[in-house]
């Protein structure tokens, strides 16, 4: 528990000094912050994620500490049983759609005859089943 | 599968919220029991049963399917 907290903390101070290292280049070093062309964007879009990811689970934390009404049905919501199946059921639906989604992605990239994108898709396309394939095997053997 | 739930639950003058709040899960879950949208696991089944003061099967009716 304790762990998580400073693990938040942490993301939080990267994603703090990830966002405003970015800002503080594009005002004052605006030919550094050029040099790094479109993958600055990554680490700002990085920085910004593990700035809200942090402040939200910190957020929580301080409201559940101060209320516990709300930490328990907090509680109660994560671990409903009904809502368990039903995240379960969405990411089991989810496979396929990304599948299916994957597939056509692939598919067009082949038409346009770009052939590296086109094998990055059928590269992720395979690994998404493949993974699938394992996850089976491995929970078939633990449940 | 039938269940005798919302019967029991009303004519013991509880809430679904109460039961809910007892049970430890939402209410959006006792009301998909009652309305028979949600099977429970056996674990949620013995809690409502104990509960009660019942046994499984007088407040869940399993019934095979017939082709």
């Amino acid at each position: 528990m304790k762990n998580k907290k400073y693990l938040s903390l942490v993301a939080l101070c990267i994603g703090v000094t990830t966002v405003l290292i970015n800002i503080t280049m594009d005002v004052w070093l605006p030919t550094i912050s050029e040099s790094f062309g479109t993958y600055r964007w990554v680490f700002v879009g990085i920085g910004a994620g593990l700035t809200g990811a942090a402040a939200s689970t910190l957020l929580s934390k301080k409201m559940y500490k101060t209320n516990p009404e709300l930490a328990r049905q907090a509680r109660i919501n994560e671990n409903d049983e009904r809502y368990v199946q039903v995240r379960k059921t969405a990411a089991y639906y989810m496979w396929f759609i990304t599948l299916f989604v994957l597939v056509a992605i692939s598919l067009t990239f082949v038409a346009l005859n770009l052939k590296i994108a086109a094998w990055l898709g059928l590269g992720t396309l395979s690994l998404h089943i493949v993974l699938y394939v394992i996850l089976l095997f491995k929970l078939n053997k633990t449940m | 599968m039938k269940n005798r739930l919302e019967e029991i639950r009303k004519s013991k003058g509880i809430r679904q919220e109460e039961l809910a709040d007892i049970l430890e899960v939402s209410r959006q879950t006792i009301g998909s029991l009652e309305n028979g949208r949600y099977n429970p696991s056996i674990t949620l089944a013995f809690k409502v049963a104990r509960y009660f003061n019942m046994r499984i099967e007088e407040i869940f009716i399993y019934e095979e399917e017939t082709l």
